[in-house]
């Protein structure tokens, strides 16, 4: 069967030492920061988590110096003590210890590890966020974190587009999105729904460490220690301020083992109402990506009608990865939601 | 609070299971709601089975 390889893998914790074997995409899917660099301090390596807390483009990041640019709070004893004694092999291998960070808009306090992956030169800094205040007063003006427009000045000249988190965004018409499906149509067409949905599940998985990262700033706590209503309002929330559409989330029929979704003013959806056939394979898979990363287990979001197939409004369904083959076909059979309930409860 | 009383002599009676109202409540933590969802079509439900169906359903 040609199924695209989506691997789901998040372990809940991670062996500090493991993360020197994982790739970029893979740092990024950690919900805490990681920082690698070299025995002088140059920045590595820098994960989606970190960038998105400390507020700063990765790409403005990496090649600068840890101590001396980016994170200037740091180049104390308490820390950069520790790191020379890590470099110089005086130390144990892993360090843990607590810190505060400073930076301009805010002060985190941290619990950190500190680590050198075994048998390299490479070195890892792992932020664990415990607690986030206001920005603390009378510090010497070198001594928080730069912003990024300070650590790299080009952005204003070069107009570059950012949010309030620095990260940077494109402003697009969603008409983007309707060339890219006649795009895909020219080129391969068969591979719409496989390409769309795997893009969705990689942008799914950021999405959650985007989450993860508010809940932080805003509750200090995790998503999935949080109520469902409001882990749901958050995730509805995100996904309307981004301009995909209404999301409403329907716990009814949770007993039988799916969460039903209603997707309203789709934007996918309506730029592809010439596909005359399920659109919203992209939201699926970010969907799959966001339920699996809370329920810690995987799980496969399947849409069973489109506003762009002329439903009003698109329906989704959130199962086990177990029945996922079952969904596939009943969807693309065109079954409705108590269609697809009697179905599974038939196949039970 | 638990409803013991070690003093008195007294024994805690033992929970009632939840009901899927309660189970599915949107109040609920995230990570207990999610997992107590049969994703793989096991269903668990204290309202319409027995006390023993029940507890095999979940213990497997």
């Amino acid at each position: 069967m040609n199924r695209p390889a989506v691997d789901f893998r998040r372990p809940p914790t991670v062996d500090p030492f493991e993360v020197d074997h994982l790739d970029d995409a893979e740092l990024d899917e950690l919900p805490f920061g990681v920082v690698c660099m070299d025995a002088g301090g140059t920045i590595l390596r820098y994960n989606l988590a970190e960038a998105r807390i400390a507020r700063l483009d990765r790409h403005s990041v990496i090649g600068r110096t840890f101590f001396g640019e980016v994170a200037p709070c740091t180049a104390v004893p308490e820390f950069k003590g520790r790191f020379d004694e890590l470099v110089e092999g005086r130390t144990e291998p892993l360090l843990r210890f607590d810190f505060l960070f400073d930076f301009k808009f805010g002060a985190q306090e941290v619990e950190i590890e500190m680590l050198r992956a075994a048998g390299t030169e490479r070195f890892y800094i792992l932020v664990h966020r415990k607690k986030f205040h206001p920005a603390r007063e009378g510090l010497e003006p070198g001594f928080p974190a730069p912003l990024q427009s300070e650590l790299d000045e080009s952005d204003h000249s070069a107009k570059v587009v950012r949010d309030d988190h620095q990260q940077r965004v494109v402003h697009a018409p969603y008409a983007l999105f309707s060339s890219l499906l006649r795009t895909c149509q020219r080129v391969a067409p068969e591979t719409w729904s496989i390409f769309c949905r795997e893009w969705g599940v990689q942008w799914g998985r950021r999405l959650s460490v985007e989450l993860e990262t508010r809940s932080l700033e805003s509750e200090e706590m995790a998503l999935t220690d949080r109520p469902m209503q409001e882990v749901t309002e958050m995730l509805t929330a995100e996904l309307a301020t981004q301009g995909w559409g209404q999301l409403e989330v329907d716990l009814s029929d949770a007993a039988v083992g799916l969460f039903r979704l209603h997707l309203r003013e789709s934007t996918v959806a309506t730029a592809a109402r010439a596909l005359d056939g399920r659109a919203c394979h992209l939201l699926a898979g970010m969907l799959s990506a966001v339920f699996t990363h809370l329920a810690e287990r995987r799980l496969h979001v399947e849409e069973l009608r489109c506003r762009a197939q002329g439903h009003d409004h698109c329906e989704l369904v959130v199962v086990g990865a177990t029945r996922r083959e079952k969904i596939e076909q009943l969807a693309k059979e065109g079954a409705s939601f108590h269609e697809v309930i009697d179905a599974l409860a038939r196949s039970r | 609070m638990s409803g013991s009383n070690e003093h008195s002599g007294e024994r805690a009676l033992p929970r009632r299971p939840m009901t899927t109202r309660e189970r599915f409540d949107p109040s609920r933590r995230c990570r207990d709601l999610l997992a107590d969802v049969p994703w793989d079509g096991v269903v668990a439900d204290a309202e319409t089975m027995s006390a023993r169906e029940f507890l095999g359903t979940l213990l497997g």
